[in-house]
């Protein structure tokens, strides 16, 4: 997949995440599924990115001893997500069209 | 790996960024390893999961466009060096600037005067109108005349005074521009960092 296209469609993965619920980098990791799995370090720079963009904040929590760093989704990162379903809506209507245009038969004659 | 030198070599890497940044890093992965190893993973394991600190580092710095240290220098000294070239350039760039500043404030006093120059013609072709009509029922040819030039001073006001009311439009649209671009660069310069 196109590299930009992927980053843009892990930063909304992620948002989605925490639109459930406030989460932590480890347990981002473990709850996105196997197809849009990220290493640590990819992960890093689209929280970053997101947070840039005040689509989320983060806050500090103690737990076990440690401290351990939350996020937590904004107004503006839920607007982002509705932003990204609208904007795929009218993709898959485009793709309807490709995919029928493809399947119809025979070569069209040329005059 | 233990994570004290998984570290250290990423501190170096990672020379360029600023010391906020750095930290900033560290304790994102510091909190991912001990999450590991609260997930049972030994301390070797955990580290060994993220990568090496190469590719830790070519990823991170990636995102800022640039490319991990070799080693040596770090990202102050780098800052220091574009400083003192700064410093020791200013009286070119400083006097360019104050050139370039004079300029634009003189192109606005052109302009003004101009404008006052087309007020002041009106005006006069106005104020004198009325005595070249009263010298026109003495001495016709005199006096029309001095009406034709009366209206022709004012007449001239009106070109003098939209060329300038645009000049000024214009001038203005520049400085805009200007610092529209300033702002750019520095923001540009900034999010590169």
């Amino acid at each position: 997949m196109d590299t930009q296209l992927k980053k843009g469609l892990l930063e909304i993965c992620v948002l989605s995440l925490l639109r459930r619920e406030d989460s932590y980098g480890y347990k981002i990791m473990g709850d996105l599924p196997p197809y849009a799995a990220v290493s640590e370090s990819t992960l890093y720079p689209i929280l970053k990115r997101l947070e840039a963009g005040g689509c989320l904040l983060t806050y500090t929590q103690a737990h076990n001893g440690r401290l351990r760093k939350y996020y937590r989704i904004t107004p503006e990162g839920q607007q982002r997500i509705a932003e990204f379903i609208d904007q795929w809506r009218e993709i898959e209507k485009i793709y309807h069209f490709i995919i029928e245009e493809d399947q119809t038969d025979g070569p069209r004659e040329i005059f | 790996m233990d994570r004290e030198r998984f570290f250290k070599e990423l501190r170096k890497l990672l020379g360029q960024l600023s010391p906020q940044e750095r930290e900033q890093i560290f304790q994102y992965y510091a909190e991912i390893i001990d999450d590991k190893i609260e997930g049972g993973m030994s301390e070797a394991q955990a580290v060994a999961q993220l990568g090496t600190p190469h590719q830790v580092a070519a990823k991170i710095l990636e995102e800022n466009g640039a490319a991990p240290n070799s080693g040596t220098g770090s990202g102050t000294g780098s800052k220091v060096l574009i400083t003192v070239a700064l410093v020791l350039g200013s009286p070119l760039w400083l006097s360019l600037g104050i050139a370039a500043l004079a300029l634009l404030l003189s192109a606005f006093i052109v302009v003004l005067a101009l404008l006052l120059t087309a007020g002041v013609m009106g005006l006069c072709g106005v104020l004198m109108l009325v005595p070249s009509v009263l010298l026109a029922f003495r001495e016709p040819a005199a006096g029309l005349f001095q009406v034709g030039c009366c209206l022709f001073v004012s007449g001239l006001a009106i070109p003098f005074g939209l060329g300038s009311y645009k000049l000024w439009g214009a001038l203005c649209r520049l400085v805009d521009t200007l610092i529209k671009r300033l702002r750019g660069k520095s923001a540009e310069r900034r999010t590169a960092q």
